[in-house]
């Protein structure tokens, strides 16, 4: 027997209060729940709130890491601290100097441009986050800061990218120089004509060794699968011609070598190798063996899609920091060839 | 037979007006409550004021680097058809209202190796002309 009929007008609706109460409930649940999930459907999926309008520190952490290199470009040529810590500001993180200086980290080991790295590393140093590692690129003679003169006739056109077979050649000294008038030197260190933008920049050479040579590129090799995976390190003058009898230090846990460069002069004058070991980490000194230049070379997998999925060797070229006499050598192979593969460079 | 006669008792319209209020329930939770969150945006997400920005400090990188390519690749972040013409809409923009010359130098120096230089911006490239 039925407790439930439609009236005559089927306007309403007769029911037995007991029998059917729970029954409505669920009917009005049932309801929400469709109607929650339509709404939550198109609240999320289909017309999702929209931003636009929005500030770098919602940028994805890729995107605010080009924002960082930008910034420290910008940076590199102004000088303008204060604007640089209004635009790193935007990010709002609280220990921006150290995020800069991870950054800095993730360029040297990911053998990013020079140019950006030292960049990098200059707006580290002066957000006081130095770390070991940029000390070579802080040492750096920066080979086309020239910042943009306020002379409404002075513009120059864009700076040519330093080829790596002729890097900057200016020294360390004659930047100092040229930018602040004896700052570090005299011993009353204030410049009264200082025209450089970067006060916190200091080259305090009386107690950061600079290093005999600097790395100036680092490229990771792939090459047939055959091929032992080795360290090669080409050691050269600023404009490129190799210096023989340069020692290379290698160190691991555990062990160390020194080999010497112009050993094997088919290849270079300037070249050395090292055959390197699975699961061993090397770093790379130059001349001195206290100031590693390079940390965290491992024999690494290249990418499947490259066939034979050969394991990595890796290039360093460095360039020595001080004059050298001029040497003739034979032509030798350019360190700056293409190898069978190398990794490719993105924007950022 | 206990029986009474109530309108709201019709189970069709109990449904409708559940689906309805939860509609609003979803509504209102997913647009106020809990919104996607702006996180992870992009580039030409950024104000405009920012992608102006963007843009001065891509000629900025360019003046350091001087390679074109990598500043077209930047500046394909902001999701415009033409690289060209944004730098030259910001440089303009820039020059009018007179901003930093730092800033214009950057971004008519980028104009200039992307090969848009307009008629506004050649007070700025006097120099370079030998």
């Amino acid at each position: 027997m039925s407790g439930e009929h439609w009236s005559e007008d089927a306007h309403f609706y007769e029911v037995s209060e007991d029998r059917w109460g729970w029954r409505r409930f669920l009917v009005l649940l049932i309801g929400l729940a469709i109607g929650l999930a339509a709404g939550l459907v198109y609240t999320w999926l289909l017309y999702p709130v929209e931003f636009y309008n929005t500030e770098p520190v919602d940028l994805h952490p890729g995107h605010q890491d080009t924002w960082i290199m930008l910034v420290s470009a910008a940076y590199r040529l102004d000088g303008d601290l204060e604007r640089a810590n209004a635009r790193l500001a935007e990010l709002q993180e609280p220990q921006i100097g150290q995020r800069v200086a991870q950054l800095t980290q993730r360029y040297i080991a990911q053998g990013k441009p020079v140019s950006r790295i030292r960049a990098l590393a200059l707006l580290a140093d002066a957000l006081g986050a130095r770390t070991p590692d940029m000390l070579a690129y802080l040492a750096t003679p920066q080979p086309n800061p020239s910042p943009v003169p306020a002379s409404p006739t002075a513009t120059a056109p864009p700076s040519p990218s330093p080829s790596p077979t002729a890097p900057p050649s200016p020294s360390v000294t004659a930047r100092a120089a040229s930018e602040t008038p004896a700052p570090q030197r005299s011993p009353s260190p204030e410049p009264a004509a200082t025209r450089t933008p970067r006060p916190t920049r200091t080259l305090r050479p009386t107690s950061t060794p600079i290093p005999p040579y600097l790395l100036q590129e680092r490229q990771r090799l792939c090459r047939g699968s055959q091929e032992q995976p080795q360290i090669e390190v080409f050691v050269q003058t600023e404009v490129g011609v190799g210096i023989p009898g340069v020692e290379i230090w290698l160190t691991w846990s555990g062990g160390a070598e020194r080999i010497v460069t112009g050993l094997k002069p088919e290849v270079g004058l300037g070249y050395a190798d090292f055959v390197m070991q699975p699961e061993t980490s090397y770093a790379v000194a130059v001349g001195d063996p206290s100031l590693q230049l390079v940390q965290g070379l491992m024999i690494e997998s290249c990418l499947a899609r490259q066939g034979d999925t050969p394991l990595t060797s890796w290039r360093l070229i460095f360039v020595s920091n001080q004059p050298q006499p001029t040497v003739t050598e034979a032509p030798q192979t350019t360190p700056t060839e293409a190898p069978q593969a190398t990794a490719t460079e993105a924007p950022e | 037979m206990n029986a009474r006669r109530q309108w709201f008792l019709d189970p069709r319209l109990l449904l409708l007006g559940g689906i309805l209020a939860g509609i609003g329930l979803g509504l209102y939770h997913g647009w106020m409550v809990d919104p996607v969150e702006v996180v992870d945006t992009d580039i030409y997400d950024l104000r405009a004021d920012y992608q102006d920005d963007f843009v001065v400090m891509v000629g900025a990188l360019y003046r350091l680097e001087g390679n074109a390519q990598t500043a077209r690749q930047l500046l394909g972040r902001l999701n415009r058809p033409d690289a060209e013409n944004v730098v030259v809409d910001v440089t303009e923009r820039y020059i009018a209202r007179g901003a930093r010359r730092q800033d214009i130098v950057y971004l008519v120096g980028l104009a200039q190796g992307l090969g848009v230089v307009t008629e506004p911006m050649r007070p700025f490239l006097q120099a370079e002309v030998p």
